[in-house]
Formats: structure tokens, C-alpha cells, sequence
């Protein structure tokens, strides 16, 4: 839980990184009430999201749990859902930025 | 026109092989009397007309011996009349005397005597010798006298030979050296019995003796000098010099008007002999005349057969006299001419077959045609010169290789027909293939068609459950992607066959690819309560060249049919790479296939058989667009079945480890790329990525506007008219589709580029299909954003280096 991932980003987007981190945490609020809800468009809508974003801010791991998200809402599954929304918040946590 | 290695083989054995055959038939009787006679023909065209008027026959024809019996007896007479005929023929002024007759043994004493003072007393008097072929035992005399009336030729002229011949006798004493001349009579024909030669000198015991017609040209002269060149042919006798041929005998050239030779009976001369005076007439007629004295009646036989029919020898004689006097003789023509109308006659047919005069039969007849002509002409031109050239041979050689060519001709064009058919047989199986093919695929399209239509009814009605609703929305999802494609597949088929699809390969992860696929249809594979897994061997690189795109198409394909064509057990998908290759195997527990199946179902239009046609479905374009794709990339696509246990498809192809890093990789530099210019509308409906794109943009130098829906997109477009819309796909208010489609129709011809999360999937080929200019995939790579923005847009340097242009212009 104490490994720290270190992602790297290009200093000419610095300051988006704000916004993107805020937008991400939202994502991670949004995605609790739809899995409670069985909301499992919006689960996958936030997958879709997250997969198209993830990788152009540096951030390749979002990338790819935007795909997990996007395939398990597709599947209506509870379970896949929450273990993205889990490893969300932690990676979230765990994340450094370093800008080159 | 012979410019082709292929065209001068050609020619070169026809050519060689028609001469071949022409000098062969040249050995053949058939072939020489057909010379000898086409030649006749030829000079008889070509004859001039002769002038006799220093020519006199005098005939002792069968009237004048009729009338003459009474007095003389029977032909031969004594010679006491020819005597008597000589005295007056002398005294009325003829230039000579030939005598066609060979007295060849003594008669009446008186008689003989009379007529050896006659022969002593003229020097224009020539009697005849016979040639005979065999050896007669002969008086002691008779050498001397061969000596005596022998002509001093040189040893190496050519001349007839013979072993004996006939000299006059008795003796006469007035024959000899400057007294009458003996000359040999005796005609030579060819093997067709027709006179065209004309002795000149005739060997006998080592001696030379003058032909007749010969004697008779120097009868009022000394004995000529003779002299024979042998290498020029030259053959030079007194102030004549003739070029003879074979056995020193020359070719006589024919007149048109050979019986217009001027004869008169001879007893006409007798009777005016026995009473000078009586007929001045005859007396003014045969003065200044060679006189020709013989018999051309029919008893005696002496006829010859000329190219004119039928003459008595006596006119022979004297048409070679005067053939030898006017030098109206034929030579042959030099071996130049001969060779330059044996080529010709070749090459004419040879030139009119070759290639690009391959159109209509009548100009190869018409080179026959003209071959003849040619040859004839040439030929004919050259006999005016009184030379011979080779006829028949030219002639020949041009027939055969003309005949040799034509039955090549059709042999090809027998070839050409068969081949025709055949193509004709393969066209329309490949109409009717077609023709199957469009009705299968019209009830293949309206089949989801008529779903969605239905299924989207249903929707539209008030009150329905949401799981309901979900349901309905989800099966109308299914068959609008099915139908897309069903159309893409089509026009991937189309394209194949137009040779349009390009093979582009970049960095990818096969695993990522293979992951999406197997992703993309786990529902169906669920749904059928099948295993659908990937398994992933050692040693697979992070990155390959691959065609992403294509390659998701070809395996999205077979496991596809894997699916559809397994009722239970498991699909599996094994990737594995090695030695620079890809091998993807997808393995089902279908039913299997029999071999013939096995190649039958890549053929185009074609399924496995026609049951599985109807309990599937389908239009059997996939597997032959997979394989004409992986042949595409070099590779294979192949087949393994067991009937009963399921089958194996192969999917093989090069493919290189990539040394460049993956896409989603964002550390690149490109702040060294020239900077661009223009002005971009950027629409996407997610914040984040409207800001890292309009960062990327700004910092590639262009302006940017923002967009947040579809609806918004659309109306700036038209209001902005931006250098580039950049767009997202999928949208609220109006999706990306939509915008494109209305912008497109409505005119706008600015560049389009779309944003997409799928850059492989059938959601892109739509867009394209529908007017976008290129894609860009995300997540976004600055890259890849810079790069489908160069395509469509200029550098700022560019664009400045414009402007100048227009300010100067």
C-alpha cells in the first residue's frame, strides 16, 4: 500500500494536472453511486472516459482501468466494477508526478 | 517492325526451314519441269521480235518432193542438183549456203564429183556432220580429214563430247581450210525434250569441230580465233564473245515470230535454176541471204520441240545462226539477284505476319500477292537485261514459308479461341458467383434491417420497463453493428479486389489487439455458454510492426466463426511469436470440416456447403477478405479440420519487434517539428480532453476554439469555418456521425479529423466513409496529433512563404 507510482509527465501540461486529478476524483464519487445504483451505463461511460484520457495526460495505468471498467460495466458486472473503483482510489493515492 | 528476340526466331526458322524444303523439292524432275516450263512462259512474255530479213530457208518440204520425183527420184538425190542449186544461188548473190543435210556416203560418182568442184570453187559454203554416240569403225582416212576441217580451240573450252561422228563423204576436196566448213548437227534437249540449248563446239577424237549454226555465222569467213577465259566464262570466237553454260552450249532467247522465218520450196529454186532468169523474182528475194538448204519433211523426222511448239530442225538452225549473229542469247543472272529474290520471297509473307499487322487474313493473302509480284517482277525486269534468274525457287520458298506462317497463324488463333472460351466459361461463373452472391447479401442486410426497424418501433411506444427498454436498445445495437459489417466487409471485398487496400504497419501490442477482440465478443461467446480465452506464449515482444487494424479484422473474423459454428465446449486463441514471426492459432470444438470444405470456404461468395449456408447465414466474404489480407501482409492463412472434433485456423505473418516505443507512451519530444499554422475547432464533450488537446495544439502553434457537444460543433464549423475540425465521435446532442454527415451534405469541404477511442473499429471506417480526411486515436499521442495535422495542414514557413507569393503576385 506504501509503493508509491511514479508517473511521468511533460512539464508543458503541468498545470491541467490539477483539473485532471480533481476531474478523476469525481469520477471515483460518481462511479460509487451508479455501481450502488446498478447505473451500469454511466459506469461505462466513465470507463469510456477514463480510457480515452488516461494515457494522453501520462497517466497509462487510468488508461487501462478505463478499459476494465468500460468491458465489466458492459457486462454488468458488480464485482469487476468495484475492484476498479477500488484500485482507482489507492492508485490515486500512490500516485507521483514527476515532470520532464 | 523485327524488333522483337522472339519475332526474329520466328522468322529465322521459318525462313531457314522454307528454304530447306525448297532446295529439296528443287532435286525433283517435278520441281525442274515446272522451272523449265514457268521460265518458258516467262521469256514467251517477254520475247522479242526478230528480224529475218537476212534470212532465207530453202525447204525441201514434202510438196517439192512430190513435184520434183519425176525428175530427181527420191529424196536423198543425187548431188549433182545441189550442184546446180548452188550455181545459181551463188550467181544470184547470197551472202551463205548452209547445207542442213549430212552426206554421209557417196553417191553416184558423177554427181559427188561435181559437187566437191562446187564446194572447191564458193568460200560461203557450210555442210553438215553428224555426232553420233557410239564409236563406228571408220576408213584410215578418216583422221585426216577430221584434221583438216577441225577449228583450233583451246584445250580447255567446253564443249560436247562424243565418241564418233559422221564426217561427209566422199571426201571432198573443196572442204577444208579456206574452202566449205563442216559443222556438227546435232541438237541437245533438256530432260524434257525441248530445245533451249544450243551447242557451240563438239569434241570428237581430241578434236573441235564447230556446231552447225556456228559454221554457218563465220560460212563467208575465215576460222575464227578461239579463245576461252576460263575464269571469267568468257568464251571469245572470232569478234563474238558469249558466256556459254553447261558443256559450252548457250540458252537460245526466242522470238515471238519464229515461223515468220522466210521460206520458200525447194523445188521453186530448182526450176529456177534450170531456167535462169525465168524468176527474177526469187533471184532479187535470196540475194544478200544466208540460204538455209534442208528438209523439214515429216518423213524424215527431223523435228525439234521448242518452247513454241514444234519446228523442223532446219528452222532451228536457223534461228541459232541468227541468235548467235544478233547475240540474242540468255544469260544466267548473277547469283546476287538469285540470293535478293530467294530473301525477299522469304521475308515478304514473313514481314506481313509479323505482329502488329495481325488484323485481317486478306493482308497476309495480299503479301502472297505481293511476293508474286515482286519476284515475277523483278525477274522479269532482269530477262529484259537477257538475263535468267532462279523463278520457281523465289517463288517456292515464298509459298512455303507463306503456308508455314498461316498454319502457325491458325494454330494460334485455335489457341487464342480456346482460351477465349475459357474465360468466357470463368466470367460467367464469376457473374452468376456475383449474381449469388448480391441476393444473398440484399437478405442478409434486411434481415438486421428489418430488426432494427422493428425493434426501434417498439421503442418509441410510452410506458416501457427499463429492462424492457435495455433489451430492445441493446438488440437494435447488435444489428446496426452487424450491418455495418456486413458493408464494410463488402467494401473490404471491393477494395481487395480493385487492389486498394494498403497494408500500414506501426508499433502495436498484439496482446492489446488480441485482448480487445477477445473483449469484443466474450457477450456472444457468454451468451452460447461457450469458453472464449487467449493464452499468450514466451517471449512476445511489447511492441510489433503490425496493422493493428487489420490484423483485429482478420481475428475478429475467426473467432467470430468459431463462435458462431461451435454449439458447446470452448474457443481458445493462442499467440505466440518467434524467429521475426506472429502466429495467432484459433482452435474451436466445432463441428470440423471435410477437405474438399477446407479450400471451398476462402474462395470468395463461397461457404462450406449449402446447408451451413442456410443454418448460419451469411455471405462468405470473411475468410477470403482474412486470407487476401494476411497474403497482403506476406503471410499465410490456413486450415486445419477434423470432422467431428473441430477445426484450426492459422494465422502467420512477418512481423518485426518494434524498436519504437508504444503509442501511449507520452515522452517524446517534438519541439523540434516546424511549427504549424491555422486555426482549429476542437469538439469533445470531456473537459479533460478538450484542455490536453488544446494545450498540444496551442503549442504546435495554431489557434484553438472549443466546442463541448455536437450541436455546438456544428454551428461553429459553419460559422468559424476552421482550418481543421477536430472532433469526438461519440457526442451528446448531435454524435460525431451526425455532424459529419450534415456538414458534408450541406457542402463543407474543410478538413475533418475525428477523435476516436476505436481507431480500429467499424465506428472509423464509418466516419471515413463519410467524409472525415483522417483520425487521430485516444488516449492522445502528441505524435500522432502533430502528424494528422501535418497531413492536413501547411507549417507556418508555408503559409508565410504564401502570402508573400500573393502580395507579389
Amino acid at each position: 500500500m506504501a509503493d508509491k507510482v511514479i508517473v511521468k509527465v511533460e512539464s508543458e501540461i503541468k498545470d491541467l494536472i490539477p483539473n485532471f486529478l480533481a476531474n478523476r476524483r469525481k469520477d471515483i464519487a460518481t462511479l460509487e453511486n451508479a455501481l450502488k445504483g446498478s447505473d451500469y451505463r454511466s459506469c461505462q461511460d466513465i470507463g469510456h472516459n477514463m480510457k480515452g484520457v488516461g494515457g494522453g495526460y501520462g497517466f497509462d495505468d487510468i488508461t487501462t482501468i478505463g478499459i476494465r471498467l468500460e468491458s465489466a460495466a458492459k457486462n454488468n458486472n458488480d464485482e469487476e466494477i468495484a475492484a476498479c473503483l477500488s484500485f482507482l482510489r489507492d492508485y490515486l493515492e500512490r500516485v507521483e508526478i514527476v515532470y520532464v | 517492325m523485327l524488333v522483337t528476340p522472339q519475332f526474329n526466331v520466328r522468322t529465322g526458322i521459318v525462313a531457314s526451314a522454307s528454304l530447306l524444303l525448297a532446295v529439296l523439292l528443287m532435286q525433283t524432275t517435278l520441281f525442274q519441269n515446272l522451272d523449265r516450263q514457268l521460265q518458258d512462259v516467262q521469256a514467251r512474255l517477254m520475247a522479242p521480235t526478230f528480224d529475218f530479213s537476212g534470212l532465207l530457208l530453202v525447204d525441201i518440204n514434202e510438196d517439192s518432193i512430190g513435184r520434183l520425183e519425176p525428175e530427181l527420184g527420191a529424196f536423198p538425190y543425187d548431188r549433182s542438183i545441189y550442184t546446180q542449186v548452188t550455181d545459181w544461188l551463188e550467181r544470184a548473190g547470197v551472202k551463205s549456203i548452209t547445207f542442213d543435210i549430212v552426206f554421209g556416203e557417196t553417191r553416184s560418182h558423177q554427181g559427188d564429183d561435181e559437187f566437191a568442184g562446187t564446194l572447191a570453187r564458193y568460200d560461203n559454203i557450210v555442210i553438215g556432220a553428224l555426232a553420233v554416240e557410239e564409236a563406228v569403225p571408220r576408213p584410215t582416212d578418216y583422221r585426216r580429214q577430221l584434221d583438216r576441217i577441225a577449228w583450233a580451240v583451246p584445250r580447255q573450252t567446253p564443249a560436247y563430247n562424243w565418241p564418233d561422228a559422221t564426217l561427209p563423204r566422199p571426201v571432198f576436196a573443196g572442204v577444208g581450210p579456206g574452202h566449205a566448213k563442216v559443222g556438227v548437227i546435232k541438237v541437245v534437249r533438256d530432260a524434257d525434250n525441248v530445245l533451249r540449248r544450243a551447242p557451240l563446239f563438239h569434241r570428237v577424237y581430241d578434236r573441235e569441230l564447230p556446231s552447225l549454226p556456228l559454221a554457218s555465222v563465220f560460212a563467208d569467213a575465215k576460222p575464227p580465233q578461239v579463245g576461252y577465259d576460263a575464269k571469267t566464262g568468257v568464251l571469245s570466237v572470232g569478234r563474238y564473245q558469249w558466256q556459254p553454260g553447261e558443256s559450252g552450249s548457250v540458252r537460245m532467247r526466242y522470238p515471238r515470230n519464229t515461223d515468220s522465218i522466210p521460206s520458200i520450196p525447194f523445188y521453186r529454186v530448182v526450176e529456177a535454176s534450170l531456167q535462169p532468169g525465168s524468176d527474177p523474182e526469187l533471184a532479187g528475194l535470196v540475194q544478200g541471204r544466208r540460204v538455209f538448204l534442208g528438209s523439214s519433211a515429216a518423213i524424215l523426222g527431223d523435228y525439234v520441240w521448242t518452247p513454241y511448239g514444234q519446228y523442223p530442225g532446219l528452222y532451228a538452225v536457223a534461228l541459232i545462226d541468227h541468235m548467235l549473229e544478233q547475240n540474242q542469247l540468255l544469260l544466267p543472272a548473277s547469283r546476287w539477284i538469285d540470293a535478293l529474290l530467294v530473301l525477299m520471297a522469304l521475308l515478304i509473307p514473313v514481314a506481313s505476319f509479323q505482329e502488329s499487322l495481325q488484323g485481317r487474313p486478306v493482308y497476309n493473302l495480299l503479301s502472297l500477292l505481293a511476293m508474286a509480284t515482286f519476284v515475277v517482277g523483278c525477274s522479269s525486269l532482269v530477262l529484259w537485261d537477257q538475263h535468267v534468274t532462279q523463278l520457281l525457287l523465289p517463288l517456292l520458298c515464298g509459298f512455303i514459308s507463306f503456308s508455314m506462317l498461316a498454319v502457325l497463324r491458325l494454330f494460334l488463333l485455335y489457341q487464342e479461341k480456346r482460351r477465349l472460351a475459357y474465360e468466357k466459361l470463368a466470367a460467367e461463373q464469376a457473374y452468376q458467383l456475383k449474381s449469388q452472391f448480391i441476393s444473398q447479401m440484399t437478405h442478409e442486410l434486411r434481415t438486421p434491417l428489418t430488426a432494427i426497424i422493428g425493434f426501434n418501433r417498439l421503442l418509441g411506444e410510452t410506458g416501457l420497463m427499463d429492462d424492457v427498454r435495455a433489451r430492445y436498445s441493446d438488440v437494435v445495437d447488435r444489428n446496426s453493428h452487424h450491418l455495418i459489417t456486413l458493408i464494410n466487409n463488402m467494401l473490404d471485398q471491393s477494395k481487395i479486389e480493385a487492389g486498394q487496400i494498403r497494408i500500414s504497419r506501426g508499433p502495436a501490442s498484439v496482446r492489446e489487439v488480441v485482448e480487445d477482440v477477445v473483449a469484443t465478443l466474450s457477450n456472444i461467446a457468454d451468451q452460447k455458454q461457450l469458453k472464449l480465452a487467449a493464452h499468450y506464449a514466451d517471449g512476445i515482444p511489447a511492441a510489433l510492426e503490425i496493422d493493428a487494424f487489420r490484423i483485429r479484422q482478420v481475428l475478429v473474423n475467426l473467432v467470430g466463426n468459431a463462435l458462431k459454428f461451435t454449439r458447446q465446449g470452448q474457443v481458445d486463441v493462442d499467440v505466440q511469436w518467434s524467429e521475426e514471426r506472429l502466429t495467432v492459432a484459433v482452435r474451436d470444438t466445432g463441428a470440423g470440416m471435410a477437405p474438399e470444405a477446407m479450400e471451398r470456404i476462402f474462395e470468395p461468395f463461397r461457404q462450406g456447403s449449402d446447408e451451413i449456408q442456410q443454418t448460419y447465414g451469411g455471405t462468405g466474404l470473411g475468410l477470403s477478405i482474412c486470407r487476401n489480407l494476411a497474403e497482403l501482409m506476406d503471410g499465410t492463412l490456413t486450415v486445419q479440420s477434423t470432422l467431428g472434433v473441430g477445426s484450426v485456423f492459422t494465422f502467420d505473418i512477418p512481423a518485426a519487434r518494434s524498436e519504437e516505443r508504444m503509442a501511449t507512451e507520452p515522452v517524446r519530444r517534438i519541439d523540434q517539428a516546424p511549427k504549424l499554422s491555422g486555426r482549429v475547432l476542437l469538439a469533445d464533450d470531456n473537459s479533460d480532453i478538450r484542455d490536453l488537446v488544446s494545450r498540444y495544439l496551442r503549442m504546435m502553434g495554431l489557434t484553438v476554439t472549443t466546442a463541448e457537444d455536437g450541436g455546438q460543433a456544428f454551428d461553429q464549423a459553419l460559422r468559424d469555418r476552421p482550418d481543421v475540425l477536430l472532433m469526438d465521435i461519440e457526442m451528446p446532442v448531435l454524435t460525431g456521425h451526425e455532424v459529419i454527415q450534415r456538414l458534408r451534405g450541406g457542402g463543407y469541404e474543410l478538413p475533418i479529423l475525428a477523435l476516436t477511442a476505436h481507431p480500429e473499429g467499424p465506428e472509423i471506417e464509418a466516419a471515413m466513409a463519410e467524409g472525415c480526411d483522417g483520425f487521430v486515436a485516444k488516449p492522445v499521442n502528441r505524435d500522432r496529433l502533430y502528424s494528422a495535422l501535418r497531413e492536413v495542414l501547411r507549417t507556418s514557413d508555408e503559409t508565410d512563404a504564401r502570402v508573400e507569393a500573393e502580395k507579389t503576385a
